[in-house]
């Protein structure tokens, strides 16, 4: 991803980590799957649209993971595949849950 | 916080990271705050739209914290409407980590004009007080009745008598 896609995805989930979805409003939408979620964010001027996908825990309550990257154009997902992938990488996470990490995007 | 600065310092050297991560933050904050205070005001989003004279569908998307293409003139009158002050300050990055660190819906609270202590009755009263004491102790004049309970009145007829 562009430095300033980067820098955007980032300061969201700075904000999304101490204020929670009250204080983020539209940064999630969903559910686009059972359990899968999007994140909506605007990149740099608008150009690009990222959705990665996400589910709540699987482990704790006050989590959240991110499961897959994806884009949208013309209101569709690209992959097509995100929401089955990220329904496989959830499932493959609750089996095991130390594949879960906590790591910054930039 | 140093975990945060530590975090940011290697990204912030690039220039373009740097603005968009701090315009990007700006953006939700703003947002988040038009939440804050339309929540504490009782207002639902059609309710805060008629004040400023816009549809429900406008707050909704001021509410969004994608929402970039900000308005001077629309925040202002978001700011009458919520009884509170605008603001808009130029910021050195330094102040960003701290701003992220304490980010919660108390730190996005603001009190409406009539609520405000600074300006309420009471508040005024006290600040009298304190006034009326340095006069005190400038003049060398001994404690004194406040002036809230002092009573002055007018009255021309007692004047046109002593006329």
């Amino acid at each position: 991803m562009p430095k300033a896609e980067v820098a955007i995805f980032q300061a969201k989930i700075d904000l999304f980590e101490r204020g929670g979805p009250d204080l983020t409003p539209g940064l999630i939408a969903g559910p686009v799957a059972k359990n899968i979620y999007k994140m909506k964010i605007k990149g740099h001027k608008g150009h690009v649209q990222l959705r990665p996908m996400l589910c709540y825990g699987p482990v704790s309550e006050t989590e959240i993971t991110l499961l897959v990257g994806a884009i949208e154009k013309g209101f569709k997902l690209i992959p097509e595949t995100c929401k089955v992938t990220a329904q496989e990488n959830r499932g493959i996470l609750i089996a095991d849950k130390r594949r879960r990490r906590r790591e910054r995007v930039d | 916080m140093s975990e945060l600065i530590e975090q940011l310092r290697s990204s912030f050297a690039n220039e373009e990271y740097r603005n968009s991560y701090a315009e990007s933050l700006m953006n939700s904050y703003v947002a988040a705050q038009i939440k804050t205070l339309r929540e504490e005001s009782d207002l639902t989003q059609e309710g805060l739209a008629k004040k400023i004279g816009t549809k429900q569908a406008g707050i909704s998307r001021l509410e969004n914290v994608n929402y970039s293409t900000w308005k001077v003139e629309t925040l202002r009158k978001l700011a009458r409407a919520f009884k509170v002050r605008l603001k808009i300050t130029f910021e050195e990055f330094g102040t960003l980590p701290e701003e992220i660190e304490g980010f919660s819906r108390n730190s996005l609270l603001r009190v409406p004009f009539d609520k405000d202590p600074v300006f309420s009755p009471a508040a005024t009263g006290q600040l009298l007080g304190r006034a009326e004491d340095a006069l005190d102790a400038a003049s060398g004049i001994g404690p004194r009745l406040p002036l809230g309970s002092l009573s002055l009145k007018v009255s021309t007829g007692a004047l046109a008598e002593s006329a």
